[in-house]
């Protein structure tokens, strides 16, 4: 009774959140008491498909019964109408306490009117950041410096292959490059791998036109993709990259163009990769367990296993990575700030919330985390192995810095210049001028709207 | 002589057996075509309806068309979208956005037709061409002064910025619609009511409205569908998962940024929301034949 005259009513909550929040941070495992002090109302928004909102609705309901006066409203969507109803809720200031954010698209609403800046609460213990790596946790900052989402879990590109096909040609002769290999001996190992496999298949996937893999070619040379809103990469960049995997098209080591353009952007279950027709391809290792489950209906007995981007000639380590997380929104009242902190904490932080997530949306940022899921007898193998190559290579991982609208700039203007490039009707010279004036006039069109 | 060739009875009766057994082929060649046709553009459907009745890890794995393991199983699972979330509760929620803009639009529209075809006030048709461009005015210039408009009037995540605009003959198609139908009734049955004393009201009322029952069934189909399929206000209008309609839910299955989807659940509930456009739509087709009927008079 004593204590709670000795704070005002309104510093309890901060401290009650500081307090549990250190209690989460130092015993993992422990199951918080009911908070009684903790009172309030947020809206939450995420996007994802049925399994990932069942998991957050009950990562919600454990966060509600833990603390019987806050309730949490759910605000869910798919990926692309997500965006979309977040920018029209942030033109009336209407954006939820509580946002799913992601670094590729942070740029565009880092701004202290639309997001908090979180600096504050983070160096205030309101916010907990523990355990998540300095490189993640700086995936949240936007161009202003102010650090805008609190990541909680870690997406990072890699390649996609075929167990069985690799086995195969090892037996036949050829060696598995031992990481850290760079990108010519990587177009080696699939030109001498494509001659055991099957009549038709490809040796791997053309990746002239993927941006995910464009960037670790860029970085692992030595350049940065972006500087702010301008292009930080060079043209003889960008034709050594259309030259390398023009020879490789070329010697029918990947496939023809026309299979090229939807190898990627159709179903899993279309792809070369899944039928047996190729392989290694380039999809996010977060989709390693829905690829092998697919694989395993489509072609029984295949294993899809993942592996590093090679590195640039000076051993240079290119591959990007990302993170989702939570924002705050600039309209949330101070009021709120308490269970909104709390709220982020517990996503985060607790471990029962990690485990019923199991690191849905990419690998759960905080070390001991995903240490412990990978550890864990019940997690699928294929989560494992997506949680193993991130500790091995995550920390060698140098992050893009976004500008607003930045991928898909570059998605579109990298795929129509290759696209040209691959059908003959255009030099690769002519290529890279086009990619780079389009991608140019496409990020200051995204930084004057912004 | 070839003209008693010509009337030999087995003959002529051979001939005409020939003619009927080469329209008899001709037909069933046309019918087998139009079956052919027909069968191509419901294999989507048709695929659709035995993908959500097989079990889920087989919609793309297995080869045939036909499942070999029956299941309702997408059903149960669809129908229960997360948590103590159903479809119960996204149907309630439509069917009533539904039944509401139905009653605004055949209300608010047909007055406001029966007042631009019948009535003679000032700047008529400046008003009424006021009104046909709103038509021309893409949603997408309305869409942010709307939400911001709504949001400060406190109606975001209730229903109300939805039906009510309805009851405001916001839908200038179906006024235009009714406009052009009232135009083509006979004058006389107006003037007769005049003669009887009848008032503006009662015109309308009693001698307009019922003669302009298609026009009518029209409004209330069209509008039940386009409500009915409205995807874009409604997710952004009702935020809450409470207060989501079916549009907006059927779209939490998939996960295109790469998480897991249930497509079994997908095709299931697609199925099943097919269901009331299709039974509304055979419903007031009666109606709409009926209304064309008692035209017939003219």
């Amino acid at each position: 009774m004593q204590k709670s005259r000795l704070f005002g009513a309104a510093m309890r909550p901060a401290i009650a959140t500081s307090v549990i929040a250190l209690t989460l941070a130092t015993v993992p495992g422990t199951t918080v008491a009911q908070d009684s002090d903790l009172q309030g109302d947020i809206r939450f928004s995420w996007w994802g498909g049925q399994v990932r909102n069942d998991k957050t609705d009950q990562i919600i309901q454990l966060f509600e019964e833990q603390h019987p006066g806050v309730s949490i409203s759910r605000e869910n969507a798919d990926w692309e109408p997500y965006w979309q109803r977040l920018t029209i809720q942030t033109t009336g200031n209407n954006q939820p306490c509580a946002i799913t954010m992601q670094t590729r698209w942070l740029a565009t609403y880092a701004s202290e009117d639309i997001l908090m800046p979180l600096d504050d609460m983070v160096a205030d213990g309101t916010l907990n950041v523990e355990g998540i790596p300095e490189a993640v946790l700086e995936s949240g900052r936007g161009p202003d410096g102010n650090l805008y989402m609190i990541p909680h879990g870690v997406f990072y590109f890699a390649l996609m292959y075929n167990e069985q096909m690799a086995e195969a040609a090892a037996e036949a002769g050829v060696e598995r490059p031992e990481y850290p290999y760079n990108w010519d001996q990587f177009a080696q190992y699939l030109r001498d791998v494509l001659p055991t496999l099957e009549e038709g298949a490809v040796a791997s996937h053309n990746m002239g036109i993927e941006p995910d893999a464009f960037i670790p070619w860029v970085q692992s040379h030595g350049e940065d993709v972006f500087d702010g809103s301008e292009i930080a990469f060079s043209r003889d960049t960008v034709i050594e990259w259309f030259n390398y995997w023009e020879a490789l098209r070329q010697e029918g080591v990947t496939e023809p163009p026309e299979v090229m353009i939807e190898d990627n952007s159709a179903l899993i279950e279309q792809s070369n990769l899944a039928n047996a027709r190729g392989f290694v391809t380039n999809r996010p290792p977060n989709q390693l367990g829905s690829v092998q489950t697919i694989v395993d209906t489509v072609s029984p007995g295949a294993t899809i296993d993942i592996m590093p981007y090679p590195v640039g000639p000076d051993g240079t380590v290119g591959m990007d990575l990302g993170a989702n997380g939570i924002a705050i929104g600039a309209n949330c009242p101070e009021e709120k700030w308490p269970v909104v902190a709390e709220w982020i904490n517990f996503f985060t932080q607790n471990p029962e919330a990690a485990d019923i997530y199991e690191s849905d949306n990419g690998v759960v940022a905080v070390d001991s985390l995903a240490t412990a899921q990978a550890e864990n007898p019940d997690t699928q193998a294929t989560q494992v192995r997506h949680i193993e190559l991130y500790q091995e290579v995550g920390e060698t991982a140098n992050p893009v810095f976004w500008p607003p609208s930045g991928y898909q700039a570059l998605d579109d203007t990298l795929g129509r210049a290759y696209e040209a490039v691959a059908f003959g009707s255009l030099s690769v010279e002519d290529a890279a001028d086009q990619f780079m004036s389009d991608l140019q006039q496409q990020l200051d069109q995204a930084a004057s709207q912004s | 002589m070839a003209t008693a060739k010509t009337y030999d009875p087995e003959a002529l009766a051979s001939q005409r057996r020939q003619r009927r057994n080469a329209r008899l082929l001709r037909h069933l060649g046309l019918h087998a075509l139009l079956i052919a046709l027909l069968g191509i553009m419901l294999y989507p459907v048709i695929w659709m309806i035995f993908s959500a009745l097989r079990p889920e890890q087989e919609i793309f794995g297995e080869m045939g068309f036909i499942p070999t393991n029956w299941t309702l199983e997408n059903f149960t699972s669809g129908w229960q979208l997360y948590g103590d979330l159903t479809f119960t509760t996204f149907y309630v929620n439509s069917f009533i956005i539904c039944a509401l803009a139905i009653l605004g639009n055949l209300i608010a529209c047909s007055m406001a037709a029966y007042a631009f075809a019948r009535l003679n006030f000032r700047l008529k048709w400046l008003l009424f061409a006021a009104m046909l461009t709103t038509i021309m005015l893409p949603i997408h210039v309305q869409l942010i002064p709307q939400y911001i408009f709504f949001l400060n009037i406190g109606w975001v995540n209730t229903i109300l910025p939805l039906v009510v605009p309805k009851f405001l003959a916001t839908d200038a198609f179906f006024i235009f619609l009714m406009v052009q139908f009232m135009r083509s009734l006979p004058s006389e049955l107006e003037q007769a009511a005049v003669v009887d004393g009848a008032s503006y009201w009662q015109r309308y009322w009693r001698i307009i409205l019922p003669l302009t029952m298609p026009a009518l069934a029209t409004t209330a189909v069209f509008t039940f569908i386009n409500t009915y399929n409205d995807f874009f206000s409604q997710l952004i209008y009702l935020t809450d998962t409470d207060a989501m309609t079916v549009p907006v839910a059927l779209r939490l299955f998939l996960d295109p940024s790469g998480g897991q989807s249930s497509f079994g659940g997908l095709f299931a509930m697609v199925l099943v929301s097919i269901g009331p456009v299709l039974g509304f739509f055979i419903a007031s087709q009666r109606l709409l034949t009926k209304g064309i009927a008692t035209q017939g008079f003219k």
